[in-house]
């Protein structure tokens, strides 16, 4: 996986666990059209996006907000 | 360094819920089991016992919901839930202004009826919404077929060894028989089964912690659904005393839930932690 991949992995991981967490990832990624491991910088704020919706219906919004912007942030590090 | 992980912390407001509930419905039982103060005291601990304890958790669950955001997922489906415990504290109610402040026998079918029999519905859709929410992560086909699988045994299985009994027993009145067999059928239908179909769609996120919440409330309507079956199979062949074992088990089932609600705010809350780099 890409780095960019990574890290978002690591921050979904404790919220929605390891298997899902890669799922999840995958589907956001299809959703830029692109595989998990191609996903670039330029690509970040429209996978944030597809996240958002994913997560939401079962998350707060406020803890889905702050993890993906967590993610965004160690992604540009 | 290693980073870590903002992390949701079980505050100490859902560790107090966890105190409080566990000794109350423990003190609570012991009063019963007892008999202290004799039959009639054992008798007003199990109903205004019940009754405060189950209040609670409804009011618990209720402002768990407010908690989250107007609009947000997470708040009708906890609201559902907390509308449907709602219910059952205001049969719980009812039921005790007739037994001690009125000292009469409760009527059967009864108004506390109707409000117990209220907090299926609100459950049932409050649970299958949440585990619904989870499909646009994983396929949730499989654990929807295998819940609806085990609920049609389940029932064939309580047809057979006590709805049919009660249905064809004809010295009764319909009205009662009908409701006397409606209470496992709710418990399985609309208790179990959301309940079984949510314990399959969160065993998918493994340690994730958007799932521990549910597993408690799952865990908590499988006690409730489990209780309210055995007293009905214990009734109907004149087994249930006062102070039966299962009587926790309506206190225990609603503490589970209200646990459940305090702690879907906890793991909903973001949290930095120490080792939390800062941008």
């Amino acid at each position: 996986m890409s780095s960019i991949c990574d890290r978002f992995e690591e921050v979904l991981t404790p919220y929605v666990g390891p298997a899902v967490a890669k799922m999840v990832l995958r589907g956001a990624a299809r959703g830029v059209g692109k595989d998990a491991d191609e996903l670039e910088w330029g690509d970040v704020a429209s996978l944030v996006e597809n996240l958002r919706s994913l997560l939401e219906p079962v998350m707060s919004a406020d803890a889905a907000d702050a993890a993906l912007a967590e993610a965004e942030r160690r992604a540009s590090l | 360094m290693i980073y870590k992980q903002n992390v949701a912390v079980v505050t100490a407001r859902t560790w107090g819920v966890m105190v409080f509930g566990f000794l109350a419905t423990a003190l609570v039982y012991a009063l019963i089991f007892l008999q202290v103060g004799g039959e009639d005291a054992a008798l007003f601990w199990a109903d205004v016992g019940e009754t405060a304890i189950v209040g609670v958790m409804a009011l618990v669950v209720i402002w768990s919901a407010f908690r989250f955001g107007r609009g947000e997922a997470l708040r009708r489906n906890w609201l559902l839930i907390g509308m449907g415990v709602a219910m059952f504290a205001i049969g719980d109610l009812i039921w005790t202004y007739y037994e001690i402040f009125l000292g009469v026998e409760v009527p059967y079918p009864g108004l506390p009826d109707v409000f117990y029999l209220l907090e299926y519905p609100f459950v049932a859709l409050g649970l299958t919404l949440a585990a619904l929410a989870f499909r646009k992560l994983f396929d949730i086909r499989q654990p929807l077929a295998i819940s609806a699988l085990v609920v049609a045994l389940l029932l064939a299985g309580a047809w057979v060894v006590l709805l049919g009994d009660m249905v064809l027993y004809t010295e009764t009145a319909l009205a009662e028989r009908l409701l006397t067999a409606g209470y496992p059928i709710a418990d399985m239908l609309l208790g179990f089964a959301p309940a079984f179909f949510m314990v399959l769609v969160v065993s998918r996120l493994g340690a994730g912690r958007i799932g521990w919440p549910w597993w408690w409330a799952a865990g908590g309507f499988l006690i409730l659904a489990a209780t309210d079956t055995a007293f009905a199979w214990l009734d109907w062949n004149e087994m249930y005393r006062s102070g039966h074992f299962i009587d926790a088990g309506w206190m225990l089932g609603h503490v589970f839930v209200g646990i459940a609600a305090s702690l879907a705010v906890d793991v909903n809350t973001h949290r930095p932690t120490q080792g939390s780099r800062q941008p």
